[in-house]
């Protein structure tokens, strides 16, 4: 037991004293954001928060505390996020070929690459078809087949609310939530029925590329799960986190499963490749959209810090694991989503009422289009999709 | 001991009346033991890292609230070994393997460790074969030298299921070590 314990103290421990520095660094810091409490003070906390629910109270019911509230919020409101200064005052154009969908409030809209746009009225959320022929579209508890133009080609209409439907690599498959459910549709609307009973709220990614239909989707719990949604068989199976979001890079080797905080990349038989996390970012990250390039193995991030209130976007090749910080801005990044060719990332900036495109190759350069709530009908929308050249 | 642990008082007193001097001698006291223990159990270097400063964390969190009478160290080592046993079990069930040169994507760059002796490299590597719920419990008895009973707490597992955890991993430890002679 002696040579036990000496051998436990002296099993060679990486980077002994590097760590403990870092440790100290870290504690060091929390601790001169900390302040000792004192017992007047731990005692007025309590009170200071009853005066402000109180005040809050009032602010609401009385009309003079509203018009108070009011002015502080426009006030605030006009020195919160900027955003990029000379923005363009509307979407023009696109920088690059493809149509984009942007999904607004008032239904999602199509928008062509010389910045002409239709609106889908009537629907929630689209995406496109392989070839953007098509999109599917959903709202309440219906999810449908149409035309870039608004045609419905086939509808179906399912009890529980239906969400996150999706295309798959050869436009033969449409995967869907219904409720907790995972349904199956063929791509001409027949054919519908349940993959898996129960899942987590996450619109399922379809691998993008065959031979065969190998869909991942979240289970209750946040395991990732790859299947063949032909046969209903389990090709791997992953955990970490609470995925958010799944996005598979464009020749179906590797899937990216997003959480609050963390960015799991995994092989489709569940192996681990890699973390994105606290440490490879350097401080408490939340990661609100990530996506893989068109083509390769780049993945492009937007992280936000929560004591900085600034929000960034970075894209990393998974070859060398270089992470390459391309913007920084004040406020939320919400979305992100990369141009058909691989040129340019489409970033939605709520904070700034912006939306920002940023050139990923050659001398950095961004490119933003202001007032966006007004453009798409109120509300900021969220990004579809860039899919392909007009067919 | 004692001693030590008044000044340890000395140093929880001095930090919560914002004593930076003391924390740090707070942490300086305790961080060695409770980074190799978190490593010993994890077998990974930035976990271990992590692990650690996250029971730092949390115990300056809860620095105001902590009842000086009682030693800082079990306290600690309670947060440090129940979130290496989580985060180990966490990577045993999804399988973790990291790709050559991808590493610095999981965890920042460290130095090869330097080898202290084939006893503590084959020690490490015997470890490695164990549970993470049995390389805790010899983390706990034999590096950080906690009674059974103290274990039995600190884990909030019956004594008798200590007992065997410990005879069970000390078998297989042995057992490794003497393949590995072999």
């Amino acid at each position: 037991m002696t040579d036990l314990r000496r051998s436990l103290r002296s099993v060679p421990v990486p980077d002994e004293e590097g760590a403990a520095e870092r440790g100290w660094r870290v504690v060091r810091a929390a601790f001169a954001e900390r302040e000792p409490v004192s017992w007047p003070r731990r005692h007025a906390r309590p009170l200071l928060a009853v005066a402000i629910v109180l005040a809050v109270v009032a602010a609401a019911v009385t009309p003079p505390g509203r018009a108070v509230v009011g002015s502080l919020r426009d006030a605030i409101g006009r020195e919160k996020v900027v955003g990029v200064r000379r923005a363009e005052p509307a979407l023009f154009r696109l920088p690059t070929s493809g149509q984009l969908i942007v999904d607004a409030r008032v239904g999602p809209w199509i928008v062509q690459p010389d910045g002409s746009k239709r609106l889908l009225h009537g629907w929630t959320a689209a995406s496109w078809s392989p070839t953007a022929k098509y999109v599917v579209a959903t709202r309440g508890h219906e999810v449908a087949a149409l035309t870039p133009h608004g045609d419905v080609r086939w509808s179906l209409a399912r009890r529980g609310r239906v969400t996150g439907a999706s295309w798959s690599f050869e436009g033969f498959r449409v995967a869907y939530l219904n409720g907790t459910q995972l349904r199956l549709v063929i791509g001409n609307g027949q054919g519908d029925h349940m993959l898996v009973p129960r899942v987590r709220p996450v619109p399922p990614a379809w691998r993008p590329v065959g031979p065969r239909h190998v869909l991942a989707y979240v289970d209750p719990i946040g395991g990732v799960h790859v299947i063949d949604a032909d046969t209903g068989r389990e090709l791997g199976s992953f955990r970490d986190g609470k995925p958010e979001e799944l996005r598979w890079s464009a020749d179906g080797t590797m899937i990216v499963a997003r959480s609050r905080g963390l960015l799991s990349v995994f092989r489709p038989d569940g192996t681990g490749i890699a973390v994105i996390s606290r440490r490879t970012l350097g401080a408490p990250p939340s990661i609100p959209a990530a996506a893989f390039s068109p083509s390769g193995h780049t993945l492009a991030f937007a992280s936000y810090d929560a004591r900085a209130n600034r929000s960034s976007v970075s894209m990393v090749p998974l070859a060398n694991g270089h992470v390459r910080r391309l913007y920084t801005g004040p406020g939320h990044f919400t979305g992100l989503t990369w141009s058909p060719d691989g040129k340019w990332l489409l970033v939605a900036w709520p904070d700034a009422n912006q939306l920002l495109f940023l050139r990923t190759r050659g001398p950095q350069k961004a490119r933003a289009v202001s007032d966006i709530r007004r453009q798409f009908g109120g509300g900021f929308p969220d990004l579809g999709g860039w899919c392909c050249a007009a067919q | 001991m004692a001693g030590s642990h008044r000044q340890e008082r000395a140093w929880v007193r001095g930090a919560r009346a914002g004593s930076a001097t003391d924390l740090e001698a707070l942490f300086r006291e305790h961080w060695p033991r409770a980074y190799r223990a978190a490593y010993l159990v994890v077998h990974d270097a930035a976990a271990a890292e992590d692990i650690a400063q996250e029971a730092f964390l949390a115990a300056l969190r809860a620095l105001d609230r902590f009842d000086r009478r009682r030693p800082f160290g079990p306290w600690l080592h309670r947060i440090v070994v129940n979130r290496a046993i989580d985060w180990a079990r966490a990577r045993s069930l999804r399988g973790e393997v990291f790709a050559e040169g991808l590493l610095e994507l999981a965890a920042p760059a460290v130095e090869a460790p330097v080898s202290r002796g084939p006893y503590a490299d084959a020690t490490l590597a015997a470890l490695a074969g164990l549970s993470p719920e049995h390389r805790a419990v010899i983390v706990l008895r034999y590096l950080l030298e906690y009674t059974p009973g103290e274990i039995a707490e600190l884990l909030e597992l019956p004594r008798g299921t200590v007992n065997s955890r410990l005879r069970r991993g000390l078998d297989q430890l042995g057992g490794r070590l003497e393949e590995g002679d072999r």
